[in-house]
């Protein structure tokens, strides 16, 4: 037990009593300081930080959430029509998990042109997105029914960009990687 | 609110798995996750990281069906660019936390990356108090072992 009360110092558990144990401890015992010395610098090594750089990560829905609390019957009649374009866009289940629903693929790329996606459900043959309104957002909903998909967004007609929504990815036989993606199963 | 928390949990999932690209999938599906059945309730850090755990979770069997797991959990193809955003520094500790049991790494990481108390692990990991107390101490022991084996 008295071990772990240097785990507990670290992560800041002691209660005051456990506290005036610990210093105590500290105080008569020359070995247990230099363990909990020890212990301190190691921490220093694990909580130091990981990567250079934190990824940039894509949260689809964010703007989902961030525009819920938007009503049509609250915007000017001019922005109307567009917002309730993005409306219905945003509220869209992206990925509904009942079988028969289309499936809805969708990627932020505002810098491209062009964007297709091309998977098993397709045939492999490319099927061009939409592009939804100036938000930077292309979709498309696809009937693709129950099981193992694979596919692959194309954009500007070449580049191959598994979908950053997707978790799981493998590669093909190509070098380049396709998004795996099971339904008609719950997550 | 993801801003805040996407270092730490960041940090997590890399000390979890040690593996860049599979860490920004896995934050990304725990945002994903979070927004879709969680977006109205509080957000709080242990229901975060209660989803995130989740997500490694499934990775990781999600893996297993496609390749015999342990061999490589954390190397994929396509990462040395991502390789070398791991800080050259923080490798050496990355293959100990990798040394550890699962349970060890697991109770260690969240510890040590995360501001949840022990009674917030405890649920997150759906153990006693006292088991984290017990576990979080054993994993400290056990990789400063490791590290001092590497050491000579």
């Amino acid at each position: 037990m008295r071990d772990e009360l240097i785990s507990m110092f670290i992560d800041d558990e002691l209660d005051l009593d456990e506290k005036i144990d610990f210093v105590r401890q500290v105080r008569a015992d020359e070995a247990f300081t230099d363990q909990a010395i020890e212990f301190l610098s190691l921490e220093k090594d694990l909580r130091a930080e990981v990567v250079e750089r934190v990824p940039e990560v894509h949260v689809t829905s964010a703007r989902k959430t961030a525009l819920r609390v938007i009503r049509p019957v609250h915007l000017v009649a001019a922005s109307l029509a567009a917002a309730a374009a993005l409306f219905i866009f945003l509220f869209w289940p992206v990925h509904p998990d009942e079988p028969g629903e289309p499936y809805r693929f969708v990627i932020y790329r505002p810098d491209v042109s062009r964007a297709e996606i091309v998977g098993s459900f397709t045939g492999w043959d490319r099927v061009p997105m939409q592009r939804v309104g100036s938000s930077g957002y292309w979709e498309i909903s696809l009937d693709i029914g129950p099981g193992e998909h694979r596919y692959v967004f194309l954009l500007d007609g070449d580049a191959r960009v598994p979908d950053p929504t997707a978790v799981m990815r493998e590669k093909d036989d190509f070098g380049g990687e396709n998004s795996v993606l099971v339904t008609g199963t719950s997550a | 609110m993801f801003e805040f928390h996407k270092e730490k949990l960041f940090a997590y999932l890399m000390r979890m798995g040690g593996d860049y690209e599979l860490s920004r999938d896995i934050l990304q599906e725990t945002f994903r996750r979070y927004l879709e059945h969680y977006s109205g309730s509080d957000a709080s850090p242990s229901l975060l990281y209660t989803i995130a755990r989740n997500a490694f979770v499934d990775q990781v069997r999600r893996q297993a069906r496609q390749t015999p797991l342990d061999e490589e959990p954390c190397d994929r193809g396509n990462g040395a660019e991502h390789e070398m955003l791991i800080r050259e520094s923080y490798h050496g500790v990355l293959d100990a936390l990798k040394a550890l049991a699962a349970d060890e790494r697991e109770v260690l990481s969240l510890a040590i990356s995360s501001e949840l108390s022990y009674q917030e692990i405890a649920e997150v990991m759906n153990l006693t108090v006292a088991n984290v107390k017990v576990k979080v101490h054993r994993a400290r022991k056990r990789i400063r072992e490791i590290l001092k084996g590497g050491q000579q």
